[in-house]
């Protein structure tokens, strides 16, 4: 069974579309990456399956329960920590904490041993104790976490979760879903791409509203990027690139400026071959080779190959 | 309902600790004090400014009658903004900070949601206004002379009534709007309308502003009782609630 389930899920403001459609599923215990440059409607797509928002039309399941405002049996398997989360000011991180806990029913004790254990696994122990109305972005980013946690989702829908964070901030976060995956579905939506490679089992890139591609985040990089050799050399690299373009498992070749030297970029069709016969192509050429490097795509050049260059994220 | 009493709990916990209960005690009970005070001092207080030495002012003497009914006029204007303003911002500032939409993530229902916050708010006013009422009974009985107490009792009672009418109104619009203001407003304009409207033949004596009427009537031992009203106004309290509920299901977070 899958954790999550989007059949046809569209959502409309007036005659604007946020979502267009979306036909989604999310195996189960995987971290799944929601891609999308801002206002791609990642935040609506995640208020639906939340049951915070209701679809213009199509439905959504999560943990095999249909989601609506009404389906409180489904709230009290996932976790939600929006893209700003938002809390009483009055009450301290702790207090809010053991709030979320009665919320979900947790006996007293259960409630304050979850909550020291939370506080304390996003640092937070100390400043429990004081009123939330004080704390940075960062710590309110931090208590939205443990709070989305207090139940031992199922699910856990996460909207930005890095996005306020400073970098040790991030890497802690990241570390926490890393331990998740494989107990809980996450079920993340972020437009930061390093954050999406380092984490997400697998991927679904959307782009105003609608969903262009879902898979790993492996299979994207095979299906849409092609590795590229960067060459430089101490001379001007042109006579090599006629040669280079007249080879059957050549795809591209051209020169780019960066700065003031000259790299010549080369995407092989067939890259055994390429490996094998460049270096003699550059022997034969009587060039002087200063670098040479077969580069790894990045889910960020797939993401801007998909998106486009025009995207804001 | 599910989470209601959690939520309950919260916001008489909001309540004391960001001094709602407080102000909101002190403005009632300051009210339910100074009405037989000011009547029973007032000459004595116009005498000690110096006015009315050259042109002497008659007052009549304060009666226990007056100093009742002074209290149900003023607990019905200052009452009404009072619910007003502590009501107005209840839901739509909720959504506007973002902290509804982190409470509404987990199992609790909406119905919950709305009902807590009106439970918490009635209990308020309840509170304060028996508080305020019981004071200014006490301080009549001392400083002007004997009233009988069910009939005004029963005044305070039909006065609660309507301020509980109050706040329900004021919160369904709070769930409407995204403002408060424009909940708080359009909640005065309804209410100043219903009351003007009470001058109308067929349906005005069912309106609720009849309440407050009755209320005085008990009072003076004269004039009929406007059950119809009192039915109406509950009737528009439970619409309230149950609509501030279906409109927050259906409204974005």
């Amino acid at each position: 069974m899958d954790a999550i389930l989007c059949q046809k899920l569209t959502k409309k403001f007036g005659d604007f579309t946020a979502l267009d459609g979306l036909d989604l599923a999310v195996e189960k215990n995987r971290v799944f990456g929601f891609l999308g440059p801002n206002g791609a409607g990642k935040t609506t797509a995640v208020r639906m399956l939340t049951g915070l928002s209701q679809p213009t039309s199509g439905k959504a399941y999560v943990s095999g329960e249909e989601v609506t405002p009404r389906n409180l049996s489904l709230r009290s398997k996932i976790g939600f920590l929006p893209d700003v989360p938002a809390f009483y000011g009055w009450m301290t991180g702790r207090e809010f904490m053991l709030f979320s806990g009665e919320l979900h029913k947790l006996s007293p004790r259960e409630n304050n041993l979850r909550a020291d254990e939370l506080l304390e696994l996003v640092d937070l122990s100390e400043a429990g104790k004081r009123r939330v109305g004080g704390y940075s972005r960062g710590m309110k980013q931090r208590l939205g976490i443990a709070q989305a946690l207090v139940n031992k989702p199922e699910v856990l829908f996460m909207d930005e979760p890095t996005s306020a964070l400073d970098p040790m901030g991030r890497r802690d976060v990241l570390n926490l879903i890393e331990r998740l995956s494989g107990d809980t579905t996450v079920f993340m939506s972020t437009h930061i791409l390093s954050d999406v490679e380092r984490v997400c089992d697998r991927v679904a890139i959307i782009n105003e509203g609608k969903l262009i591609t879902s898979a790993s985040v492996e299979e994207l990089k095979r299906k849409y990027s092609t590795s590229a050799f960067e060459i430089q050399f101490e001379e001007e690299p042109t006579p090599i690139l006629t040669q280079l373009l007249k080879m059957p498992y050549i795809k591209t070749a051209e020169v780019r400026t960066e700065g003031e030297v000259r790299v010549l970029y080369v995407q092989a069709s067939d890259l055994a071959k390429a490996k094998t016969e460049i270096p003699g192509v550059i022997a034969q050429s009587g060039l002087t080779l200063t670098h040479y490097e077969l580069t790894t795509p990045s889910i960020e050049d797939v993401f801007i190959q998909l998106v486009g260059n025009g995207a804001k994220a | 309902m599910n989470g209601l009493k959690v939520l309950f709990k919260k916001e008489l916990r909001e309540q004391l600790k960001t001094y709602k209960m407080l102000i909101v005690g002190i403005a009632f009970v300051f009210f339910g004090i100074s009405t037989p005070l000011l009547l029973a001092y007032l000459p004595q207080i116009i005498e000690f400014s110096g006015q009315g030495a050259d042109m002497p002012i008659n007052m009549p003497d304060p009666t226990p009658l007056m100093s009742m009914q002074e209290f149900g006029q003023t607990m019905l204007q200052v009452g009404v903004l009072i619910c007003i303003l502590i009501t107005m911002g209840t839901i739509s500032g909720e959504k506007e900070k973002g902290t509804a939409m982190l409470t509404l993530s987990k199992p609790v229902s909406r119905g919950a949601f709305v009902m807590s916050k009106y439970l918490a708010l009635g209990m308020l006013v309840f509170v304060s206004m028996l508080l305020s009422a019981g004071l200014c009974y006490a301080y009549t009985l001392m400083l002007i002379g004997d009233f009988a107490f069910i009939p005004f009792l029963g005044s305070t009672l039909l006065l609660t009534l309507f301020l509980l009418l109050c706040l329900a109104v004021t919160l369904f619009f709070s769930s409407f709007f995204k403002s408060s203001l424009a909940a708080g407003g359009t909640a005065l304009v309804l209410l100043i309308a219903q009351g003007l409207a009470t001058q109308l033949p067929w349906i005005g004596k069912y309106l609720p502003g009849n309440l407050s009427s009755w209320s005085a009537q008990l009072l003076s031992g004269s004039g009929e009782p406007a059950w119809g009203a009192l039915v109406v106004a509950v009737v528009i309290i439970g619409l309230c609630l149950y609509f501030a509920r279906i409109r927050l299901e259906q409204k974005e977070l």
